[in-house]
């Protein structure tokens, strides 16, 4: 029953999402908004549960009790559970392993990070931003931010985006053993080049050097054609998908 | 009004309505396409094939509902190859999404299907958020990243994980990919840093993207959208990892369809403006 209603409302919400394709309409902005936010109640509850609760709380300092009075909660702050000599895993708070009197006389390892209070301050100050005075100091938490992403990109992308493709681009003339490698090896060059030149705007674009840019663009709509085509198809496929489940899920038209 | 200017100006829900009918009629009335293997599928499987049986391999879901119709033809397919060949599968999530997209695979292949042992055959570590971070963590160790699977249970306690200690352990990666993050993270995070073959099933936008990579080397081959499913499909039956074709295929007709519309449309449109231009030009 649960299952027949959830696909009646996600049927009549795709119809209402599709409504927009004739004109903007009240059913359409209902869908919209749910959507809207579904989608953000969905993301801060996963951010949470998943990033903060775990990886930040659990390497920070608890006091006992609260872990023993809340295990459900808790226990994945808990690194292991040592009772009557044994050992056991975190989840043995509450998958029945332990009694609940157990859990009261067993002794709780919590290997406390103090490292994590670093990330612990840095993400309350962002929230500094809603306290004008204070609001300057929510710069600190995206600095470090930004400069931990660039950090950690810079390499990466040199040595993936960069060095790699630049030397599978050059390559050995005598690894080219036909005509057709030869005649790739080519176009793939001219297209390099010229790509760069059209990309080059210290210099003005004309005579020779503006030729060679009009071919650089040429290439250049090769590849956004070849862009589009693969968007179309995507684009197409979601619309399957979408079909697939009002003729086949709802109407049962389609197996 | 000439039938050229009615053409130019048609109301584009006309256009929408020839399309929907363009999809839903194959799907209604659905008739086989023959699937010609491209070069780059053709990769992915040699790659895989290269492999030995029984190996260990990380795959990873980073897709969700609203690209399921392009990348869970290829999960499917993928999965179903590598319990046919009783290799071991790690799974894990670089989207939140993905964790549900993965529980749904693992549990129609690996369990319905072959029946395998959750914890011996295979394992589905969840998600964690982190984006490239998770991929940098994992090469250092996975017991860091997930202390427990989905099951809440410590990694350590899975016959599966003995012997792997981080992604170095791995025999082969495929990531199964929507966008950021996804397999250009993969590429540049752990690939090219381990020098680790992987390949990718993508959603088509991503393509040419990923493509480069390809022609690099730096990934094994590329299943790009639908059509790579259904192409990978076709390759799986033809070598007799699959008895009959999956979703990838059964969606081909509508999608052949809609896009000889497409084309139609475009060449119409074009007509149509070079008409209306040499008219213009006249007067």
């Amino acid at each position: 029953m649960a299952e027949t209603v959830g696909i009646w409302f996600a049927a009549l919400l795709t119809l209402a999402i599709f409504s927009f394709l004739y004109k903007d309409n009240p059913f359409y902005k209902f869908a919209e908004h749910l959507f809207t936010g579904v989608s953000a109640a969905y993301w801060m509850v996963v951010a949470f549960w998943v990033q903060v609760h775990p990886n930040l709380f659990g390497n920070l300092w608890w006091p006992d009790w609260l872990m023993r009075k809340w295990p459900s909660l808790t226990y994945i702050w808990v690194d292991s559970v040592e009772y009557a000599g044994q050992v056991y895993a975190s989840n043995a708070l509450v998958d029945g392993t332990l009694s609940p009197e157990a859990v009261q006389q067993s002794t709780l390892v919590n290997n406390v990070n103090a490292f994590y209070y670093v990330p612990l301050v840095l993400g309350i100050l962002f929230f500094t931003r809603l306290i004008p005075k204070i609001a300057y100091l929510s710069r600190w938490p995206l600095a470090f931010v930004m400069g931990m992403a660039a950090g950690l990109r810079l390499y990466v992308f040199l040595q993936s985006n960069a060095m790699i493709q630049i030397h599978s681009t050059i390559v050995p003339a005598w690894d080219l053993n036909n005509f057709v490698a030869w005649a790739n090896y080519l176009i793939l060059g001219i297209g390099v080049f010229t790509g760069l030149v059209y990309f080059y705007f210290s210099r003005e674009h004309k005579g020779v050097f503006g030729g060679m840019s009009r071919v650089g663009i040429y290439f250049l709509m090769v590849s956004f054609g070849a862009s589009f085509g693969y968007t179309v198809m995507a684009r197409i496929s979601l619309l399957l998908g979408r079909f697939q489940f009002l003729l086949g899920d709802w109407l049962h038209l389609v197996d | 009004m000439s039938f050229m200017e009615k053409v130019s100006n048609l109301d584009r829900r006309w256009i929408f309505m020839i399309i929907a009918l363009a999809v839903a009629i194959p799907l209604v009335f659905p008739f086989s396409m023959h699937v010609k293997v491209s070069e780059h599928v053709q990769t992915v499987f040699e790659a895989l094939e290269e492999i030995p049986e029984g190996a260990t391999v990380l795959c990873s879901f980073e897709y969700g509902p609203s690209t399921m119709p392009e990348v869970h033809p290829m999960s499917r397919a993928v999965l179903n190859y590598l319990m046919q060949r009783n290799d071991k599968v790690i799974v894990m999530a670089l989207w939140p999404d993905g964790l549900f997209m993965s529980r749904d695979i693992l549990d129609e292949v690996c369990e319905r299907k072959y029946g395998r042992e959750y914890g011996v055959d295979y394992i589905n570590l969840g998600y964690k958020a982190g984006n490239e971070v998770v991929i940098k963590s994992v090469v250092e160790s996975f017991y860091t990243t997930y202390p427990v699977d989905t099951r809440g249970r410590a990694l350590s306690s899975y016959p599966i994980m003995h012997g792997i200690e981080n992604l170095a352990n791995i025999d082969f990666i495929f990531s199964f990919s929507a966008g950021y993050p996804g397999t250009t993270e993969w590429v540049q995070y752990a690939a090219d840093t381990l020098n680790k073959p992987m390949s990718t099933g993508c959603t088509a936008v991503q393509v040419t993207e990923v493509v480069p990579f390809v022609q690099s080397g730096q990934c094994m081959g590329i299943l790009g959208g639908l059509s790579g499913a259904a192409e990978f499909e076709k390759l799986l039956m033809d070598k007799g990892y699959m008895k009959e074709l999956g979703a990838g295929n059964r969606g081909m007709a509508a999608q052949s369809v809609a896009h000889l519309v497409m084309v139609l449309f475009i060449i119409i449109g074009n007509v149509s403006y070079y008409l209306d231009r040499r008219r213009q030009r006249k007067y």
